[in-house]
């Protein structure tokens, strides 16, 4: 239990996916501008996140061990991603088609997002149990989403102050970014 | 027989992605369905007509720029 905890609290803080390993940082960047696209992006990552690392634990485990395969792990999570994504694309698109417009180009590109990839390799390069690996993929994807839903909070409320119009848009947003980074170290 | 498997594991994933994909496209190519920065209408519209919003439209012509 005390495994566990340990692994979700690493996943969430200390090696944030976004602002420790600088994975997913397009979509970061991209969708953040606004609050509510940033949360349904980082719900839509949550949902691949978690559904494709169990997924990508299982192959793996299950045929690509047993058979000595391991040379096919990149391109089986790529396609197992992509795969999922066009399924979750179809889902959005039923569930709520409001959300599904305002996340618009980053929605397919979630197949690119090497957040997802890189968790899925994570997984498999520290040999968790089935327990571990859902911890760890839950954990991951909702420090991404918490972490996207911050730096949005924080690049909309800038947008209220007389930022220097040199710095407006992208570079404030870089030196945000940057700080939070260097807040996160203080976790290690 | 590792290499049968795994060719068969390849094109299993390669089957699913691209039915997957065929369902995807038919939905979008739904009536009246637009999507944001995706299969862009604007290119053969203006401002002036366009049939989505404003700041949307704008979004696209970024999206053009950038693409």
């Amino acid at each position: 239990m005390e495994d566990l905890f340990f692994i979700a609290f690493n996943a969430f803080l200390v090696q944030n996916i976004v602002l420790s390993q600088y994975l997913g940082l397009c979509s970061f960047f991209g969708v953040s501008n606004k609050e509510k696209s940033s949360i349904g992006m980082g719900l839509s990552v949550l949902f691949v996140i978690t559904l494709s690392s169990v997924v990508t634990w299982a192959i793996y485990n299950f045929i690509l061990v047993p058979f000595e395969l391991q040379f096919l792990e990149t391109i089986t999570f790529i396609l197992v991603i992509a795969a999922l994504v066009q399924v979750v694309e179809m889902f959005i698109k039923k569930i709520s088609p409001a959300l599904y417009r305002s996340l618009g180009i980053y929605l397919p590109l979630i197949t690119t997002n090497c957040a997802v990839l890189g968790t899925a390799l994570l997984i498999t390069t520290n040999d968790f149990t089935f327990n571990q690996m859902l911890i760890f993929a839950f954990a991951t994807s909702f420090g991404y989403t918490f972490i996207i839903y911050i730096f949005s909070y924080i690049r909309v409320s800038l947008e209220k102050y007389p930022i220097p119009r040199t710095m407006r848009g992208m570079p404030i947003a870089l030196l945000t970014a940057s700080i939070m980074a260097m807040i996160m170290t203080g976790f290690r | 027989m590792r290499i049968i498997v795994g060719v068969l594991l390849v094109v299993t994933l390669f089957a699913f992605l691209a039915v997957a994909g065929y369902y995807n496209r038919k939905t979008k190519q739904e009536e009246g369905f637009v999507l944001k920065g995706y299969r862009s209408m604007c290119k053969d519209c203006s401002s002036d007509n366009c049939p989505i919003r404003q700041e949307d439209y704008e979004q696209e012509k970024e999206w053009i720029l950038y693409l």
